[in-house]
């Protein structure tokens, strides 16, 4: 039995293990399965149960700091062959494990969902894993540091709240963690690591530092090792990028089809949908121009100068939220219009408030998804715009299939007619 | 020379100098007598103000030293902690830990204390279903782990009952390899168990010897039921006004 182990079978926090367990598996579980399938959206969906965890973590890690002395073991402690500050890294690293584990099985959790499919992007997962270790270790080292040298009862519910509202506002900003992830992003591995290295230095600060003597108020020059600790671990947090756009890929994966649309190889569980709506597009009559080829989102770039400063911007055609058809078809449908009044002048209908091409379009989107019912909602839309919407899904519900295909042709050449030289 | 020991600007322990033998040592003495610092002083938690604890002919001098004699030491504080969820085989395992020994020795060491103490049946009770007497004898098998040469006991029988306090003595009295200090207020566990006796009064020891030459000092116009008794009755005039 070797030390670690001992720690691990006598610590306190193993009594809430299974709870710690369900947590984060509960969380990730009851998030819309759109992330089965996709190694980025996988790791990306633990980051929630991290999210909250961690704030359970940051409280627990307090508690367990103070556990020696509520314990009444520090004379015993102070008596002991072994050094304090082994015996404290020993309780420390037993109680990282512990609230380290359940992160970790509900990662792999995840895991065994994708690996199904086994998709491309691995690479993506191992870095959105690590991007929840790190705030994992962040949290326990914040939590121990506050229990280490504050009143245990107290520390452990200022640790839980300040690292909820850490959490909550500046540390998005930072890209701690993510809500999802999309194929065009990374977590930037290099700057994780980065992270990772200065979130073991601040416990090894804190570990370092010296301890309250007994009976006595906190020792507040101790305070400076785990503070200068914390500041290097919010510094590298602060600097460096969670996560960044990704390089186009070189051999994206492109469905050919009546349109040929390509998306991000991570990606490959929407084939079926595109293949679908492809399949909707080419039913629709020659009067419609179709584009030749779409990219999904993140697949083209645009050089953008803002400010005297030129700087690549993501570019694409369509998106696939959650593997929504609606969101697809909601792109699509402006992709085609886009495409079919190529030649028509834009400033002109805008100008005469004509809604004629939006209820085209939205009664496209209805076409491609075989439905007047979107599974979005939408707010703050012009009465206009709510008119047109209300006559495209008249069109689509009471019309037959051939007539609303008339009907199409007669609003497209009222349109063409008016705007289109 | 001898030790001496104290907190901020209050001498407790005067210039105590003493050789120990192996056996049990009974430290007697009024509240604040200085006993608790006497042993926290050899449990080489205080460094001592003046003097030196020599503990097997070696000078624990200094940091590094204090931590290796620590091996060789086993102190049971008067109100020693524990996690009450531990296992009673954890908790002396712990103990075997603490105190520096290799891991391959850990279970057998607590087995041996645990014997010692007879608590083989609870070894895998959880602490806080121990009765009184049952987790004072877990403390003991915390101090007696791995066989130290010394070992400090202060006040272990304080809320133990008649039984418990017979089973006490027992154990103790099988631990005369070592040398056993133990800290008390009760003068029949010193007759019961004690090879030697040292009364502590203001931090200066009154009386060392044996409980036999103690209790010649006993006179029988003094209180107390026993010669022992009116010994440190004899001691310690000032505990008379105090009865």
């Amino acid at each position: 039995m070797t030390a670690l182990r001992l720690h691990l079978r006598t610590s306190p926090l193993r009594w809430i293990l299974l709870p710690l367990v369900a947590l984060p598996l509960a969380i990730l579980l009851s998030q819309p399965g759109s992330w089965v399938g996709s190694w980025p959206e996988t790791g990306a969906a633990v980051q929630l149960s991290a999210f909250f965890l961690s704030v359970v973590a940051a409280g627990a890690a307090a508690w367990m700091s103070g556990s020696s002395s509520r314990h009444g073991l520090d004379e015993q402690t102070a008596a002991a062959a072994v050094p304090a500050a082994r015996a404290e890294a020993y309780r420390l690293g037993a109680t990282t494990v512990l609230l380290l584990v359940p992160y970790l099985i509900a990662a792999a959790v995840g895991f065994a969902f994708t690996a199904r499919t086994f998709p491309a992007g691995i690479q993506l997962w191992f870095g959105y894993v690590l991007m929840g270790t790190v705030v994992m270790l962040l949290a326990v080292a914040w939590g121990w540091a506050l229990g280490r040298y504050f009143d245990p009862a107290y520390s452990a519910l200022i640790a839980l709240l300040s690292w909820f509202a850490f959490r909550a506002f500046p540390g998005e900003t930072v890209d701690l963690g993510v809500v999802n992830g999309p194929a065009w992003r990374q977590p930037d591995t290099e700057a994780l690591l980065v992270r990772f290295v200065f979130a073991a230095v601040f416990l090894a600060a804190i570990v370092w530092a010296p301890r309250r003597p007994m009976r006595r108020r906190p020792n507040w020059k101790g305070l400076v090792f785990p503070v200068t600790g914390a500041a290097a671990a919010v510094i590298a947090t602060m600097t460096t990028t969670g996560v960044s756009d990704r390089h186009i890929p070189e051999n994206p994966l492109c469905v050919a089809g009546e349109v040929e649309m390509c998306l991000w190889p991570e990606d490959s569980r929407h084939v079926p949908v595109v293949e679908a709506l492809d399949g909707r597009l080419s039913t629709l009559p020659a009067f419609w121009r179709l584009p030749e080829r779409l990219h999904e989102y993140g697949l083209k770039r645009q050089r953008v100068s803002r400010g005297g400063e030129v700087f690549s911007q993501l570019e694409g055609d369509f998106r696939i939220p959650a593997g929504s058809k609606w969101g697809l078809a909601l792109d699509l449908s402006n992709a085609v219009i886009a495409q079919t009044l190529k030649s028509c002048d834009w400033d002109s209908i805008r100008k005469a408030e004509d809604f004629g091409p939006e209820t085209l379009r939205k009664w496209l989107e209805f076409y491609l998804a075989e439905s007047s019912t979107p599974e979005y909602r939408t707010s703050d839309v012009s009465q206009g715009m709510q008119e047109a919407w209300s006559v495209a899904s008249a069109a689509f519900t009471e019309m037959s299939p051939r007539r609303q295909l008339e009907w199409t042709r007669q609003q497209l050449d009222r349109v063409k007619a008016t705007y289109c030289g | 020379m001898g030790i001496s020991q104290g907190y901020g600007k209050t001498r407790v322990i005067d210039r105590f100098d003493m050789e120990l033998a192996p056996g049990v040592v009974g430290l007697l003495g009024p509240n604040g007598a200085g006993k608790t610092t006497l042993l926290r002083t050899m449990a080489t938690i205080m460094p001592p103000r003046e003097g030196k604890v020599v503990l097997d002919d070696t000078v624990v001098d200094g940091e590094h030293a204090a931590r290796h004699a620590r091996r060789r030491i086993g102190y049971l504080p008067q109100k020693f902690g524990c996690d009450p969820g531990m296992r009673v085989a954890d908790f002396v395992r712990y103990a075997a830990w603490m105190r520096g020994m290799p891991a391959e020795r850990w279970d057998s060491a607590a087995d041996l204390a645990l014997a010692q103490v007879d608590l083989v049946e609870h070894r895998r009770t959880k602490m806080r279903r121990l009765s009184g007497g049952m987790r004072q004898r877990a403390g003991i098998a915390w101090a007696i782990v791995g066989q130290p040469s010394l070992v400090l006991l202060d006040e272990p029988t304080v809320g133990l009952d008649p039984r418990q306090r017979l089973q006490f003595r027992k154990i103790v009295s099988g631990l005369r390899q070592s040398v056993v200090v133990l800290s008390t207020h009760l003068i029949e566990d010193i007759d019961a168990i004690c090879d030697q006796v040292i009364v502590l009064h203001d931090g200066t020891p009154k009386f060392t010897g044996t409980t036999a030459e103690l209790a010649a000092l006993g006179r029988d116009d003094l209180p107390g039921d026993t010669n022992l008794e009116r010994a440190y009755m004899n001691l310690l005039p000032g505990e008379e006004q105090r009865l």
